[in-house]
């Protein structure tokens, strides 16, 4: 327990460290990279929490094939590290306001959830059976079959989502000749 | 449960239930098809296409409507109850409009991608159908998700024009963002019950089944999951605080693209809000019910105060669309089964009138996107009487003058507010209503009792106004307006306006328009399809207010949903 225990500090503090950096680097490049970071430290937390399928496409699709995709679009737009994109002065009470809201946020959820419980006793819903399902046969085969039989809909429901993602980058971003 | 969601096998009758879907879905996929073998210029088949498969799923809806057996198909992902069924008409009929006024538009503006506009617009039906009918969160964000990413494609789709595109741009970057808020909302609303299936949370909250829970209250998750939820749909419904982007998206994107969004994504996020709060999450209403009461009065009175300083008709809409957002607001507030049917029935006065209103904007609306402010609305009705009657007869049921279906959506969402003992609502409402009245009449006193100004009226005071339109984008140009309102060649009969279109807006915002705006000062005759759903809109809103029955019964049916 100890062991879990100091790990999770570890990465908590690792997950929150990277994210700050995303919105703090000026570089975009440092960005992206400490994307990565925060996306392979959550990978972790599944790990600790023995979800061994999700962390494995954690790391698969999101800290792989996405960041790739994303640090090709940065580096060839290639920004250079003394851009100033932030704008700071028109948006000025902008930082004011978005700080206070947050910290009134950060309050407010603390307070919630020092005083307030966590659901306890969720096992006697739905997750229950996700759990011994898990417990009998596995992670990727729980997942495989809720996803291709109970799940089935949503899951064919995102094939109209690809439609409608190929035609937006044919409508958009097909050059049309003549008119450009 | 028999089935576990490890062993579930989906059964013809599941895909029967989801017949005008699926109906929609081929009429998308066949579009596009056609879309390779139809040359240009005669791609106005493809919008015949479109409405023979809305058509079809119109009698898919109505087959089972008859057939009434109210189940829900796929592991309980998707329901055909009449709830789901009664919004699918809604989404239909907006959605037919829509396409009836779109070879209108696409004729004259620089719509290029014909064959995915129309797909598209099919597509964006498809995912407003399904979340209306989806029981389950899960399905609920993938409907969304098709919905949205839809609209901003069509939003942008005006390859050329830079307010078509800052449209697309903005409602992506905001929308998807209060989409992510919304998932964020769902995966902790699973945390805290353990399922995503809407039965399943209503289930988890009913009253015995987890006694220790109940009393020492459920804990912070839900109350984030409730927070997150709430913000995700008001933003999607374009409530006060979360409406920045409506104004400017419906006035980016092409007008027959707004007047089917403006309903279509209402009526969609309506009822996944309701079927979310109202019915999984109603053993919780203590909770959400003051937050949906303060949103209810902001949006009524936000949206309200800011469409009376408008001088844009089609911006004045936009405003107006998040004033209703607030009646509608009313009546989740509320939060009784009566008015829930009050909700629907304001969702079916509002989408006839809505896409009305918008059809005549596209009517006015020049080439180049200018010609709707209230200067161009002024003594219409001498030059088009019959476009100028439509927009009367649209506008005195927006502002909710008794014999039409404005009055009736209105009656009865505030009368189940007075029933509900929610009167503080019902007064605001009613007083924000006649605050409605003044900017929906100004129009109307602009169209008969005006005269356009011409350019002997005095130049100074077009410059003026339109400086005050101006005002509205953020670049006054009164200097411009008047040296060029001096000279513009007025024309006898169609001179709707001396201001100029060939001002340096248009060649500011990086528009190519400006090669033939200076041919295209007045607005052209309306094409078949545009006289056609304005007629039918028309009717439609003059007949919902006079025999208001078939509807109203059908939205109690839907309601009953909540007595269950």
């Amino acid at each position: 327990m100890l062991f879990q225990q100091i790990a999770f500090y570890v990465l908590a503090a690792v997950a929150i460290g990277s994210a700050l950096g995303v919105i703090f680097f000026r570089n975009a490049v440092y960005c992206m990279l400490s994307l990565i970071l925060n996306l392979l430290s959550l990978a972790f937390f599944f790990l600790t929490l023995e979800a061994l399928f999700v962390a494995t496409i954690q790391v698969l699709i999101y800290a792989g094939a996405v960041m790739v995709l994303f640090l090709f679009v940065v580096t060839m737009l290639a920004p250079s590290s003394n851009d100033d994109v932030t704008g700071r002065d028109r948006l000025r009470w902008q930082w004011g306001a978005g700080i206070g809201m947050g910290v009134i946020l950060a309050v407010a959820l603390c307070y919630a959830a020092f005083t307030g419980r966590l659901a306890a006793d969720v096992k006697a819903s739905g997750a229950a059976s996700l759990a011994k399902q898990v417990a009998s046969a596995g992670n990727t085969q729980a997942f495989g079959l809720a996803l291709f039989h109970g799940y089935s809909f949503p899951f064919e429901v995102t094939g109209v989502l690809l439609v409608i993602a190929v035609l937006g980058a044919v409508a958009l971003g097909r050059r049309s000749g003549a008119k450009e | 449960m028999l089935n576990t969601p490890f062993t579930y096998m989906p059964t013809g009758a599941d895909w029967l239930r989801i017949l005008p879907e699926l109906i929609v879905f081929g009429a998308a996929l066949l579009v596009l098809l056609a879309d390779l073998f139809i040359p240009n210029g005669r791609k106005g088949w493809l919008a015949m296409v479109c409405l023979l498969g809305v058509i079809a799923a119109l009698i898919g809806v109505g087959y089972l409507l008859s057939n009434g057996d109210s189940q829900t198909a796929f592991y309980g992902m998707i329901s055909d109850d009449t709830l789901a069924l009664f919004s699918d008409l809604l989404i239909l009929f907006a959605v037919g409009i829509g396409l009836l006024y779109s070879p209108g538009y696409i004729e004259r503006h620089a719509v290029t991608r014909i064959g995915e506009y129309y797909g598209l617009m099919l597509l964006a039906a498809l995912g407003m159908m399904l979340m209306a009918s989806a029981t389950n969160l899960m399905l609920i964000f993938v409907g969304l998700e098709a919905l949205s990413l839809s609209l901003y494609i069509l939003c942008a789709i005006e390859l050329t024009r830079f307010r078509s595109q800052e449209a697309g741009m903005k409602y992506f970057i905001l929308s998807s963002f209060a989409s992510a808020i919304l998932l964020y909302g769902m995966a902790m609303l699973y945390g805290s019950t353990g399922t995503t299936s809407l039965s399943g949370v209503q289930a988890f909250f009913a009253p015995g089944r987890h006694p220790f829970l109940a009393t020492s209250g459920y804990g912070p998750l839900l109350l984030a999951a409730m927070g997150l939820l709430g913000v995700g749909f008001c933003f999607k419904v374009s409530a006060i605080p979360f409406q920045a982007w409506t104004p400017d998206v419906y006035v980016g994107a092409p007008t027959s693209v707004t007047a089917f969004m403006s309903v279509g994504t209402k009526v969609a996020a309506f009822v996944a809000l309701s079927r979310v709060f109202l019915l999984a999450l109603g053993a919780q209403s203590d909770k959400w019910e003051p937050v949906f009461w303060i949103v209810a009065i902001l949006t009524m009175l936000g949206g309200n105060l800011m469409a009376v300083v408008q001088r844009d008709v089609k911006r004045l809409l936009a405003y107006s669309s998040i004033a209703n957002a607030g009646y509608m607001l009313v009546a989740i507030a509320t939060n009784t089964q009566h008015a829930f049917s009050g909700l629907l029935i304001f969702l079916a006065t509002y989408t006839v009138m809505n896409v009305g209103a918008f059809g005549i904007v596209l009517a006015l609306e020049r080439n180049d996107g200018q010609g709707t402010t209230l200067d161009d609305f002024a003594g219409l009705a001498k030059r088009r009487p019959g476009v100028a009657a439509a927009m009367a007869i649209i506008l005195f049921a927006l502002a909710g003058v008794p014999p039409s279906a404005g009055f009736v959506g209105k009656y009865y969402v505030f009368q189940a507010a007075i029933v509900g003992n929610h009167i503080d609502l019902a007064v605001i409402g009613i007083l924000t209503s006649v605050l409605g009245m003044y900017y929906y009449l100004r129009v109307i006193w602009a169209m008969y009792f005006t005269e356009p100004r011409n350019v002997s009226g005095g130049a100074g005071a077009i410059a003026a106004t339109t400086g005050m339109a101006g005002e509205d984008e953020g670049e006054p140009e009164p200097a411009d307006a008047a040296s060029g309102a001096s000279v513009a060649p007025v024309r006898a009969g169609t001179a709707t306006l001396a201001r100029p279109v060939t001002s340096r807006r248009s060649a500011n915002s990086r528009t190519v328009v400006a090669t033939q705006a200076p041919a295209e000062s007045a607005a052209p005759p309306l094409t078949l399809g545009t006289t056609v759903a304005l007629t039918l809109a028309v009717v439609l809103t003059v007949a919902l207010g006079l025999i208001p029955g078939p509807i109203v019964m059908l939205a109690e049916q839907a309601a009953r949903l909540l007595g269950q």
